[in-house]
């Protein structure tokens, strides 16, 4: 039997935790729920190293093919076309997203850079490609780089240091927390494991902000494929769940975007409905990332 | 090997199966408790993360969740329903999450072994190996509440030809890797006794959450699962099984549509609301035995 068969967790990177047994987590002004939107604005390579790890989910159904022009392309006409939609609706909505930006995309886009930075919103490391995952099968020299590196693409274009990470695929090797927390990062947006923010082990400390991939719009969407008119159903009844239990301790919810799939004409009205529906909330922090994991850092006593 | 575990019987030629206070259905919620590995060691038969190079962080974290956060949501609705669960639990969860384990207990939820963790395959154990790893379940039980294990459901629906000699070998009593029917059927195994309580692989939010279904269509397959077998229960009693992840269902956009199938059942008359150990217990006490019957 494996050692670690003892109490905790099998990995040292959190305790664990049970919802109920922890302390209240207060949120600014008596907020319910931290509502968060997390913006994605990557570059998708057509031509990837061959050492690369992407998500095999998104692989042709027949094969592993190159080149792939259906996902590249997919990925430029987000950028090209979608991503003007999903930012009518934020706007619409006075949303404040966290946009999570690879080296790539700060390289190619310096257009849609511009359009995010000139709205005062928050930027978010990203990795380098949306082609590249971390995963155990980089070293750990070749991990640091990949995130100094795309650390310094966001700084170098948008004039400011990224406080976060938000991990392309939700891709870690099992040294990610503390590499992106020896980078001077303050929180990791690559779990699905809460419905709070919490402190991770790490030395110095980072916050894991919940992912909540359920409701990521390429895992429900894309990948299971659930039709997006159920979408503002789905979101505002999460929401609704969370907002109740939130009168006794703050909750979490963020929604993540990406361009490439929201911004699909058939699918655009949905992302609006759903924001319409979350606007009827009362006792929201829309935040970003950064105001989230600053909170837990200095003020919030819960999340474990 | 034995061949013919469970010798033909259609359904309607049976007598008929009497539940306490002629109950139409015995009814029993399953949600599952587990853990998966962060780093599994190579086990051979399936990669439990084959999307990625281990970890995997979505899929691991994906169940954490539901020990962390969806259980205790879940717990409030069974709760609140009055409903006794009977858990399918990795027996290495005594060891990992005494929280877990106490809010059970306190509740006094029976137990249907689960294996030791959800990411130890048993798809082609050597006889040895696999009655070892049964017996660290029983030894496991055992230790922590000093009771004999009454049921079995291998790990992630794992198993061999052995798995029904073995676990009744080791005094196991009733067997969930069947799906062969709604009533329980007692196995021929090489000793003891062995009764197969009906499990469900298709009424199974882990099942549906693969495909393009919501909590919405999993509510409606529960209530249409429960009236037709309520229905039939008139002629035949029938068992009811509700198979559940916390990690699943357990999220908030998910549970209110749990709470509301569930009761749906509680308040329908007719309806034992029994634990898998109840069932079996109730079924062996009827029944003459194997060997008799035949």
């Amino acid at each position: 039997m494996p050692s670690y068969r003892a109490a905790g967790m099998d990995h040292d990177l959190y305790p664990f935790s049970a919802l109920p047994d922890r302390p209240a987590l207060r949120w600014p002004g008596g907020a319910r729920v931290a509502f968060a939107v997390v913006l994605h604005l990557e570059h998708w390579e057509l031509d990837p190293p061959a050492a690369a790890v992407r998500d095999p989910r998104f692989r042709d159904p027949f094969g592993d093919f190159r080149p792939d022009y259906r996902t590249y392309t997919i990925r430029e006409y987000g950028n090209r076309v979608g991503i003007f939609r999903v930012f009518d609706a934020l706007d619409r909505h006075g949303i404040r997203p966290t946009v999570a930006v690879n080296l790539g995309a700060c390289e190619r886009y310096p257009y849609l850079i511009e359009e995010c930075r000139r709205r005062g919103w928050e930027f978010a490391a990203h990795g380098t490609h949306a082609t590249r995952m971390i995963t155990a099968r980089l070293g750990e020299q070749e991990e640091r780089a990949l995130i100094a590196g795309s650390i310094a693409a966001v700084e170098a274009a948008t004039g400011s240091r990224p406080r976060g990470w938000v991990g392309q695929d939700f891709g870690e090797s099992a040294r990610t927390p503390r590499l992106l927390a020896e980078a001077g990062l303050e929180y990791v947006a690559d779990w699905p494991n809460d419905d709070q923010p919490y402190r991770m082990t790490t030395e110095p400390g980072i916050v894991s902000i919940p992912c909540q991939a359920e409701w990521d719009d390429v895992q429900l969407l894309w990948h299971r494929r659930v039709f997006t008119h159920r979408y503002p159903d789905l979101v505002a009844e999460a929401l609704s769940v969370l907002h109740a239990e939130g009168a006794q301790s703050g909750r979490y919810f963020g929604l993540g975007l990406h361009p490439w799939l929201f911004g699909m004409p058939h699918r655009i009205r949905y992302l609006n409905q759903a924001l319409d529906r979350i606007a009827g909330f009362d006792g929201l922090w829309q935040a970003t990332l950064g105001e989230v994991a600053g909170h837990m850092r200095t003020d919030g006593v819960g999340g474990a | 090997m034995i061949r013919e575990r469970v010798p033909y019987s259609p359904i309607v030629t049976r007598p008929h199966l009497r539940w306490p206070n002629d109950a139409r259905v015995a009814v029993w919620v399953v949600p599952n408790v587990e853990h998966y590995e962060y780093l599994p060691s190579p086990i051979g038969s399936r990669d439990p993360w084959p999307r990625s190079p281990h970890p995997d962080v979505l899929g691991y974290g994906t169940r954490d969740y539901g020990n962390r956060v969806g259980l205790w949501r879940m717990m409030e609705v069974t709760d609140r329903l009055g409903i006794p669960c009977t858990v399918s639990l990795n027996m290495a969860n005594w060891e990992h999450y005494p929280e877990i384990m106490a809010a059970m207990v306190e509740r006094d939820w029976d137990v249907l072994c689960h294996g030791v963790y959800n990411t130890q395959y048993h798809w082609g154990l050597p006889e040895e190996e696999e009655r070892a790893v049964i017996a660290d379940c029983v030894e496991t039980y055992r230790r922590f509440t000093g009771k004999q294990l009454a049921g079995w459901f291998s790990p992630a629906a794992t198993f061999t030809h052995n798995t029904p000699d073995l676990v009744a070998e080791a005094g196991i009593r009733y067997y969930c890797d069947w799906y062969h029917d709604d009533q329980p059927t007692e196995m021929t195994v090489r000793s003891g006794r062995l009764v197969t309580v009906p499990y469900q692989m298709d009424v199974n939010d882990a099942m549906v959450w693969r495909h393009p279904f919501e909590g919405e269509e999993f509510a409606r397959m529960v209530t249409d699962h429960f009236d037709t077998l309520w229905e039939e229960g008139a002629e035949h009693g029938r068992v009811v099984c509700i198979a559940l992840h916390p990690y699943i269902m357990g999220h908030p956009h998910r549970i209110r549509h749990l709470e509301r199938a569930l009761r749906h059942i509680v308040e329908r008359d007719g309806v034992w609301l029994a634990t898998g150990s109840q069932i079996a217990d109730w079924y062996l006490a009827q029944s003459p035995g194997h060997g008799e019957e035949r």
